[in-house]
């Protein structure tokens, strides 16, 4: 081709150009899309009550909500119950639930946990200990009216 | 020759027989551990995949595949890990061999095709263009059903120790339940509304399933694959937004993303998490999950 040395490096670069765009779109790999951080606001406590039944009466009954105490019982009767202020946010609760049974109790033992909002249930589940337990229930958020 | 020698030769060779181990070559950290612990002395295990090496990055030499082609039995993780090689591998090594993908055993969580943490893709395209998470050992009750699969591939090799391998895979798999139950105990240390975790590669599906957490995974910080400047702004915004106190890291190979990330956000390195299967420091399946669990709760409390 015969012309401007300068005319024809222009050229070289515009059609470069051209040929980077569709390249570029062809080999860059889009980044899968994270997931949306969820806006924050204060979680209120609210007002649950756990009842605790058990065939053979555990000695001791103690609850860890957020590695902070919420329940110590020595119940008398089964079911016992107690209720407690808890947050209850978006993600869940995850309750740290121990319990101890006396010598004569046997091997395996059983404990029904049942966690209600007002009539609203929770959770209704039942652990067990072999022969003392330590386990966690995880309380969901009640659904957004 | 004496009837008194015939008999010994051939209460030799049945005597050798009886005491041949099962050969197992195993492509996988994570189950060369559960191998060992359900064949125990009956069984030979060939890690072919060794202790802190990458599965996503790993190709047979001439040797692995001379190593393979012994065994009877060759555990994969499966659901794509080993497809880049998986076809040629078969044929290299010939009939003898069976190979037992144990990721076909259990329920996978479904990513787009490059989220599964390896740069490409894996398995099976499900028919929404998704592709299995090949990272399943992430989730204690997955490795219980991979011991029932190993369990069973042993037993079809060798029916004769069948007792055996049951009586060692139940005993593992207790073990495994009471290592259930550590976790959900260490794990409820951390409020829900806390569980975030910011890692270098998206291999934590199952563990945030199981548990609770939401991953954000900052791709790319290794020699293979570079984030994009958005992708680190993106993980800068979330990290201040949620208030993540830590991040966690497999290795460090761009000590520059991590340095902009760590010097913006004030968030801490958490420490280094096993990821991709069993390395110097946590030597078995039970040692990586006390050492990524504790990491994670102590660096997020």
């Amino acid at each position: 081709m015969t012309g401007s040395p300068l005319l024809r490096i222009l050229l070289v670069f515009a059609g470069l150009a051209l040929i980077a765009i569709p390249a570029w779109r062809l080999t860059s790999r889009e980044a899968p899309a994270l997931p949306v951080a969820v806006e924050k606001t204060p979680v209120a406590r609210q007002e649950l009550t756990l009842t605790f039944s058990s065939p053979i009466l555990p000695s001791e009954i103690s609850v860890h909500a957020n590695n902070t105490p919420v329940v110590s019982l020595q119940p008398e009767t089964s079911p016992a119950s107690a209720t407690v202020l808890l947050p209850l946010p978006p993600e869940g609760l995850d309750l740290v639930i121990r319990a101890t049974w006396p010598a004569h109790a046997g091997h395996t033992n059983a404990l029904r946990i049942q966690a209600t909002r007002g009539p609203e249930p929770l959770t209704d589940t039942t652990l067990w200990g072999d022969p003392d337990l330590a386990d966690v229930v995880t309380l969901p958020a009640p659904p957004t009216p | 020759m004496t009837l008194a020698s015939f008999l010994f030769l051939v209460f030799s060779a049945i005597t050798l027989c009886a005491g041949e181990k099962l050969q197992v070559a195993s492509l996988s950290t994570i189950l060369t551990d559960i191998a060992k612990n359900v064949g125990g002395d009956n069984v030979e295990v060939n890690a072919i995949i060794k202790l802190d090496m990458d599965p996503h990055e790993f190709t047979p030499t001439t040797r692995d595949v001379k190593g393979i082609s012994r065994a009877k039995v060759v555990l994969l993780s499966g659901n794509g890990m080993e497809d880049t090689y998986l076809g040629k591998l078969e044929k290299s090594v010939g009939a003898g061999p069976v190979f037992v993908a144990v990721g076909k055993f259990m329920k996978p969580i479904m990513v787009e095709p490059g989220e599964d943490g390896s740069g490409h893709s894996h398995g099976d395209v499900s028919a929404g263009g998704k592709v299995p998470d090949p990272h399943w050992w992430h989730s204690i009750k997955n490795v219980e059903t991979a011991t029932a699969a190993v369990r069973d591939a042993f037993v079809r090799a060798d029916p004769a120790h069948q007792a055996a391998y049951e009586t060692k895979a139940k005993a593992y798999q207790k073990h495994l339940a009471d290592l259930d139950l550590w976790a959900r105990l260490e794990i409820a240390k951390l409020p829900r509304d806390a569980r975030i975790l910011v890692t270098s590669h998206d291999a934590f599906g199952y563990f945030a399933r199981d548990y609770g957490f939401t991953v954000y995974p900052i791709e790319g910080i290794s020699s293979e694959d570079q984030p994009s400047s958005k992708k680190v702004r993106a993980i800068i915004d979330i990290i201040k937004k949620e208030g993540v106190k830590s991040a966690f890291f497999e290795n460090i190979e761009n000590p520059k993303v991590l340095t902009e990330i760590t010097k913006e956000t004030g968030a801490k390195t958490g420490g280094v998490l096993y990821a991709d299967g069993l390395g110097q420091g946590a030597e078995t399946y039970e040692q990586m999950i006390k050492h990524n669990y504790t990491a994670i709760v102590s660096g997020l409390e």
